[in-house]
């Protein structure tokens, strides 16, 4: 049950985190720890029964009040951006958009 | 400890400073000390009438939190819970220099109640931790002995309150942040209910766990924030719609039933945490509780339901995270590469890891294997506890195996960490009210915890029977060290 050096890099690139190889290297020996220890619940849990169920959350949907003082102002969304171009955040641009 | 003496609001800040400025360069317990602001808070406190109340509310007290009991109280809360104007780091450089636009409902609340914010206190980053060592603004030292953590991940909340940094302190619990440090720094913490207090502005972790908790002198001090900040709250629809009634019965322990699981803690707990224990649980029969021994799911089973759980949801919830918005930036030339630079490099090593954890058990192929049997295995083990609580109406364990363990002894491995959390794990996957109580003493000093969990919603309960086991025994009145000697200094 553990965790190969591809499979970890190709779940860095999911995570959207930058691994040196000497940190993959050392990241899937960690995890592959863990992973073996957790490992119990494959073994020992209840097993599925019915596909496709993963949860007995009944769903509530709910409508916070949007109320006055709860709202944020636009100056207040922008004060914490890193970057901002007058009224708007600034973000460099995706890639494949030149 | 809430409000005892004719004194006024800025002379207990006064001397909450005083203690803090005489401490903090060894335990570094806070992260920001928001100083000025609460001496004009008192002030004005003060020249609005409001003078604290002179006596503590009888332990027979129909409502903890009566109106003003907390007025002019000075304390700290865990810089993962947002507070207007005030930074918010949740001790990651991932939020350096973020100031939140809103305070979270319980800053609200607590401050409607009148209470004055000494500071935010360090935590493990994120939340991610139980030691308060995986923090980016330093690690959290235990006051009783300053070569050993706090526990964590409230670390600097429980490490404040112990000291006398601060009266109480709003931290939060995920699968044992306030209870651990509570039990290793010799305070008194609460875990309520999950829904029990609105998670509005507490930075999300593993948001079917997080809750808003409490750490303070003794039971009836919780109970007093308790009762201020839980209810209803439009703006976090897991807020339970409900109000439970705050009530505090002095005979909470007479009658009840109390289980043990016998085998866990034998299992699992250190001699002289085994020692404490027994002790505690003749105290609670002295105090006409009827134990018997239970069984519960294995600590494994729970630990490893609990971590799946936890580093999943953290996974997607630290996914916002991509220097976009606020907090940091790492520019590169594309938003794909500063997001991908800006979270390598600023989210520390324990989140990094958890991240990656999550997402594997989250991706392709081992969704199934991994998260959809750990929620599947929260269920059963909802099931167990409600089965064994239709049986008795507290399960009494100790809070964690062992005291504070030394600074530095488990950072490198992150399995032994994790498995610091097997006695506080359970009532989190279940959403059960959980309280640590002061217990006892290591031969070295060194404080140990027990915890009693009730029944989803027996809040008051709980909270009453801790006040009734203290009541009846005096740990939570020790107190740290006033000064530390220089070998402990030299261990930092």
């Amino acid at each position: 049950l553990g965790i190969s050096r591809e499979e970890l890099a190709r779940v860095a690139v999911l995570a959207k985190l930058q691994l040196s190889d000497e940190e993959v290297e050392t990241a899937a020996a960690e995890l592959g720890r863990v992973l073996e220890y957790v490992g119990i619940i494959s073994r020992e849990g209840p097993p599925i029964i019915e596909a496709g169920r993963t949860t007995t959350l009944r769903e509530v949907a709910t409508a916070p009040p949007a109320s006055e003082d709860t709202r944020l102002t636009r100056e207040d969304a922008l004060r914490n951006a890193p970057e901002r171009k007058g009224a708007y955040f600034r973000l460099p641009e995706p890639e494949g958009a030149g | 400890m809430l409000s005892r003496g004719e004194t006024s609001s800025e002379e207990i800040l006064s001397s909450v400073l005083n203690r803090l400025r005489r401490v903090e360069g060894t335990l570094n317990a806070y992260v920001y000390v928001n100083e000025d602001a609460a001496v004009r808070r008192a002030r004005a406190l003060d020249s609005d009438g409001h003078r604290p109340r002179r006596r503590r509310p009888e332990p027979d007290a129909a409502t903890p939190g009566r109106k003003g009991v907390l007025r002019g109280i000075p304390i700290a809360v865990k810089d993962n819970i947002c507070t207007r104007g005030i930074p918010t780091t949740c001790a990651s450089h991932m939020l350096e220099g973020y100031v939140p636009p809103y305070d979270a409902t319980v800053v609200k609340r607590v401050e409607e109640a009148g209470t004055v914010l000494v500071g935010k206190c360090n935590l493990d980053e994120f939340g991610m931790g139980s030691s308060t060592e995986y923090s980016a603004l330093g690690v959290t030292r235990n006051p009783w002995d300053p070569g050993r953590v706090a526990g964590g991940s409230s670390g600097g909340a429980a490490a404040a309150v112990s000291a006398g940094a601060a009266i109480a302190a709003l931290g939060t619990d995920t699968g044992g942040s306030v209870r651990l440090p509570a039990s290793f720094c010799g305070v008194t913490g609460f875990r309520p209910s999950y829904g029990c207090v609105s998670r509005y502005g507490l930075v999300a972790y593993a948001s079917s766990m997080d809750q808003v908790g409490f750490l303070a002198r003794d039971a009836l001090d919780c109970a007093a924030l308790m009762d201020a900040v839980a209810g209803p709250d439009g703006l976090d629809a897991t807020a339970h719609p409900g109000r439970l009634e705050a009530v505090l019965d002095p005979h909470a322990l007479e009658g009840s039933r109390v289980g043990v699981p016998v085998k866990w803690v034998e299992q699992l707990a250190a001699p002289e945490t085994r020692r404490a224990f027994r002790e505690a649980i003749a105290a609670l029969e002295r105090l006409g509780a009827e134990t018997r021994e239970i069984e519960l799911p294995e600590p494994s089973f729970l630990l490893s339901t609990y971590y799946v759980l936890a580093v999943c949801e953290a996974s997607s919830n630290l996914a916002r995270y991509d220097g976009a918005l606020y907090g940091a930036r790492r520019r590169g030339t594309t938003y794909e590469e500063t997001a991908a630079l800006t979270r390598s490099r600023c989210f520390g090593r324990e989140v990094r890891r958890r991240i990656l954890l999550g997402t594997f058990a989250l991706s392709a192929g081992y969704h199934d294997r991994y998260y959809s049997r750990a929620v599947l295995a929260r269920e059963a083990v909802r099931g167990e506890y409600q089965q064994v609580l239709s049986r008795v109406d507290f399960i009494a364990t100790p809070t964690a195996a062992g005291p504070a363990f030394e600074v530095g002894e488990k950072t490198d491995d992150p399995l032994s960490m994790y498995l610091e959390d097997a006695f506080t794990v359970g009532p989190s996957l279940a959403g059960l009210p959980a309280l640590s109580l002061p217990m006892g003493f290591t031969s070295e000093g060194l404080p140990l915890g027990l915890q009693l969990v009730g029944r989803r919603f027996d809040d008051y309960r709980v909270l009453a029977a801790g006040r009734a086991y203290q009541d009846a025994t005096a740990h939570h009145k020790a107190r740290p060290p006033d000064r530390w000697t220089r070998r402990d200094r030299s261990r930092q």
